[in-house]
């Protein structure tokens, strides 16, 4: 591993750690959701790095489809891991705040129900990717499923908006109060360096195991 | 104010909680795996 992905995790952690100290301890109580709130700060940094991991995945799909270059097959392999661990997460922290605030932990909402069609169909290409022996049709399948799911992804950020939700607009910088900016982009950064941790140390592993199979 | 929801920081702690087991359950399982995968 290199020295600077293990800095990037570190200072990921490090920002972790501060940001939520922050969201939890320092940042103003919501005036309707009360302390539930606080769970916007670690949720929602979650979620777009969820869509953002799920992105790589599908540049990675194009570029292995494009160039043959097994490069993006690690990014492909890698993405999808970490995007579905936060992707699982994403959904279970949507629950916690989801029963507090709408009285169930589970609705078949546009949101709700478009990430888990998200997790299900990168969790469908991981089993497809487990299944294939041969290397390249491994790669040549799962990249052209992993831009097919990808299709999902835009439709995920934006149905709240285009669709009666019962879950809110998007909370961004723009939309929430000026107090919780801080926070949220604190731990935004900071699942972000964690995530580029996580990618980079899945993408030397898919290499090791690709150098492996190639030579067999 | 009625409407306004009381309490809840079991919630908020069991958001916060599962967060950090989870990122430090993964990083640890990425570490072990690129030892076992000789990973330099």
């Amino acid at each position: 591993m290199r020295r600077w992905e293990i800095w990037v995790g570190l200072l990921g952690l490090g920002m972790l750690v501060f940001g939520s100290y922050y969201g939890l301890m320092v940042a103003p109580r919501e005036v309707y959701m009360g302390d539930v709130q606080r769970i916007m700060y670690v949720h929602v940094p979650t979620a777009w790095n969820t869509l953002l991991c799920f992105t790589a995945s599908f540049v990675g799909a194009v570029g292995w489809l494009l160039t043959r270059s097994w490069k993006w097959d690690y990014l492909i392999e890698s993405t999808i891991i970490t995007g579905l661990v936060t992707g699982s997460l994403l959904a279970v922290q949507g629950a916690i705040w989801a029963k507090p605030t709408w009285g169930v932990w589970w609705t078949w909402d546009p949101r709700l129900t478009s990430v888990a069609v998200m997790v299900l169909s990168f969790l469908g290409i991981l089993a497809l990717r487990s299944f294939v022996d041969d290397p390249v049709k491994r790669a040549t399948w799962s990249a052209t499923a992993t831009v097919l799911a990808w299709v999902n992804i835009p439709f995920v950020y934006l149905c709240v908006r285009w669709m009666a939700s019962l879950h809110q607009t998007q909370s961004t910088p723009k939309t929430v109060d000026p107090a919780m900016v801080f926070p949220l982009r604190l731990n935004a950064f900071a699942v972000l360096f964690v995530v580029i941790f996580f990618v980079a140390t899945g993408w030397r592993i898919a290499r090791e195991q690709r150098k492996r199979e190639l030579a067999e | 104010m009625s409407g306004v929801i009381q309490g809840g920081w079991e919630y908020v702690g069991a958001a916060y909680g599962i967060s950090a087991v989870t990122f430090l359950a993964f990083a640890v399982y990425l570490l072990v795996r690129a030892r076992q995968e000789g990973v330099r």
